[in-house]
């Protein structure tokens, strides 16, 4: 578990307001709007796929609070803030926690003891959070202490002994190298100061 | 054999729509998942298969159909062949008989190859085994058999788990996510003809020292590479191709019928729709899809806790996001469309798909290094082949579709860049046709020796793994 003190990271503010507050009005909108036109018999099976689609991320938004404007994160808890309600998750009550990574963005998708319709699963652009890489990190490392003997977590287990193995390998490599390079000049050492004359006259 | 097709034969006469919720509800109740949850995972991913159904065909079948052959038709082009796209070879592949079992036949291949050693990879993305029964589904057309087809989907299967296992080191590097292999029918048809390219173009003096630095392209592309625009661009050029005018017309056919042509704008809008609302769509099916994912990730974990490194099979959208699959990919869209155009003996018009172009860089990537003109060189070959590779397959698709009772729209024959564009898919499926099924032990035998050769690879890294934590 990192020992960093506890952090709070926050989305920028402006991209919130419009990746996620209109975002979400606007699919309340579109949700309406679609539902509208189906009854009216505007292409209604497309309407009625709209409206879904649109419904789901304004439930996303405003009811399951699934897009965090500030996530906090200490050695023994978790907050996800979103529009006046913090859901905090501390780690000794998490039997479940699921990260699904998607590395270029630093975004996560975090699903806590299973993750409901109400709350319970958070998408976490840290793209847009300040230090989002730090947090992306810090996320994926509570998985993995959390739920030690998860396939993730013995991949990294792995990857990580694979990586000192290789670092004493070059370690030793250079040792070698080293020494090797050492006992050349050693030996080169005294051709150096008598070069001249062995170049002439060879080595003594 | 034939009581156990034709129960699967009846079951898949209900439909994708029906059948796939009845599966993944079993099948997250055996991994443990709870009733609940699998039940609301499998209505997800059916509401998911009306939806997409519901966008192309409306937006695609109605409007976009007809401005594709005005297009043609104007220009005397060849392109008869409609890309519909991977929802709808998806919905065909779920469909058909193959379909039904390949998850749970699939998974159990799988189990079986973890507990022989031959694999590495839980593939516990359980939704692009759409893939394999693809590829199963078109042999078992074009042979007549169902259990071919069936053989067809797993000889697929334990390909693309060798590919995952042995491109695995370098998607973790490349990805940043230790632990995460790619098995992904359509990424991992690429593998190796990247390695060839790439090895090929190694020898060549001059040549081997070439890079194009792509991360930085990326930026110039701005809003332009967003698929809304990139959709709205190609819909508004085919309208205006095809002689819409601004505003819509209508006329009456010499039936007596009224007949209005729509403007360019609304293809435009028809076309940026279907670009947004199928990645939200698919974005639905990942999430409803996650818990069954997630069990059979623990069912993996609780029963092969004692094995060596474990690869989780991930799809390959972990890796669209990339900088340089990113670009090569948008540089290429015009490429593949101005291909269609130019390549002698082409039928396809590639439409919905192009927004696919990225899947088919994630494992060309890392295996080219990230060489920009390397991804390039490989992108125009696998494009151009890949073009090939649909107009060949379009008429087995088109069957595979009417048998499945999709709705084509105006379309005469339909293919699609995934998989219809698949070159392992179009391998087994053109050797498995020969003999009327017997062909499809070559392709067997071949998936049987990587296997094998993959099985001698994991058990050396695993006793090199083990001597080294011994000496230390």
């Amino acid at each position: 578990m990192s020992d960093k003190q506890s952090r709070t990271y926050t989305y920028d503010a402006k991209r919130f307001l419009i990746e996620v507050t209109f975002t979400g009005w606007f699919c309340v909108f579109v949700t309406v709007a679609c539902i509208i036109m189906a009854f009216m018999g505007i292409v209604p099976g497309v309407m009625a796929v709209c409206a879904v689609v649109a419904f789901y991320t304004a439930w996303n938004t405003f009811v399951s609070r699934a897009y965090p404007r500030e996530v906090t994160v200490d050695d023994e808890s978790i907050s996800f803030t979103c529009f006046g309600r913090t859901d905090t998750y501390r780690f000794a009550d998490i039997d479940d926690i699921r990260v699904r990574e998607f590395p270029y963005a630093y975004k996560s998708y975090v699903r806590i003891n299973g993750g409901g319709m109400l709350k319970g699963r958070y998408w976490v652009r840290g793209q847009w959070f300040d230090d989002g890489e730090e947090l992306y990190r810090r996320i994926t490392d509570i998985e993995c202490t959390i739920m030690p003997d998860s396939l993730k977590a013995r991949a990294r287990a792995y990857a990580a002994a694979e990586k000192t193995a290789d670092a004493d390998k070059a370690a030793d490599a250079g040792k070698t190298v080293k020494a090797a390079k050492a006992g050349a000049d050693r030996s080169g050492g005294s051709a150096k100061t008598t070069k001249p004359a062995s170049r002439k006259g060879g080595r003594g | 054999m034939d009581a156990v097709i034709g129960f699967f034969s009846g079951v898949s006469s209900l439909g994708v729509s029906v059948v796939m919720p009845i599966v993944l509800t079993i099948i997250g109740c055996c991994f443990g998942a709870g009733f609940g949850k699998s039940l609301k995972a499998g209505l997800t991913v059916g509401i998911g298969f009306i939806g997409l159904n519901l966008v192309i065909n409306q937006l695609m079948g109605t409007d976009l159909a007809g401005g594709v052959t005005a297009m043609v038709e104007r220009f005397g082009l060849s392109l008869s062949v409609m890309d519909v796209g991977w929802p709808a070879a998806s919905a065909i592949a779920m469909g058909s008989i193959v379909g039904v079992i390949i998850i749970p036949l699939g998974l159990l291949v799988n189990i079986i190859m973890l507990i022989t050693n031959t694999t590495q990879t839980a593939d516990v993305d359980i939704w692009n085994y759409w893939h394999f029964a693809f590829t199963g589904a078109l042999v078992a057309i074009v042979t007549n058999n169902v259990a071919i087809g069936i053989a067809a989907a797993i000889v697929n299967e334990v390909i693309v788990l060798v590919i995952g296992d042995v491109t695995a080191p370098q998607v973790e590097k490349s990805l940043g996510l230790p632990g995460v292999s790619i098995p992904h029918g359509f990424s991992g048809a690429y593998a190796p003809i990247a390695w060839a390219v790439n090895a090929l173009i190694d020898k060549i003096p001059g040549l081997n020292k070439i890079d194009i630095n792509v991360r930085s392209m990326q930026e110039k592309f701005g809003v332009f590479g967003e698929p809304v625009l990139l959709g709205s661009i190609i819909g508004l050029v085919i309208g205006l191709l095809a002689g819409y005018g601004l505003l819509p017309v209508t006329t009456t056919a010499a039936d007596g019928t009224a007949v209005t042509t729509p403007s360019f704008l609304s293809l435009a809008v028809s076309m940026g729709a279907v670009m947004v609302l199928i990645p939200k769509m698919a974005a639905l099916l990942m999430e409803g899809l996650m818990p069954i994912s997630d069990a059979a990730s623990t069912f993996i974990q609780k029963h092969f806790a004692s094995r060596g490194k474990i690869y989780i099979g991930l799809d390959s959208a972990v890796g669209t996001g990339h900088p340089v699959t990113l670009t090569l990919a948008l540089i290429l869209v015009p490429f593949c469309i101005a291909l269609s155009f130019i390549l002698p003996g082409n039928k396809v018009m590639p439409l919905v798909d192009l927004a696919c172009i990225p899947y088919m860089f994630v494992l060309i990537t890392p295996l080219v290094n990230e060489n920009g003109f390397r991804g390039l060189i490989v992108g125009i070959i696998v494009l151009a082949v890949g073009l090939y590779i649909a107009t060949d397959l379009a008429p087995l698709i088109t069957t595979a579709a009417q048998n499945v009772n999709f709705d084509m729209g105006g379309a005469s024959e339909i293919s699609s860049i995934c998989d219809g564009a698949n070159p392992l898919t179009w391998i087994i499926v053109r050797i498995g046709e020969l003999g009327n099924g017997i062909g499809l032990a070559i392709p067997a035998v071949g998936a049987v020796a990587l296997a094998v050769w993959n099985r001698f690879r994991i058990v050396k890294e695993a006793k090199e793994l083990h001597s080294e934590s011994e000496a230390a």
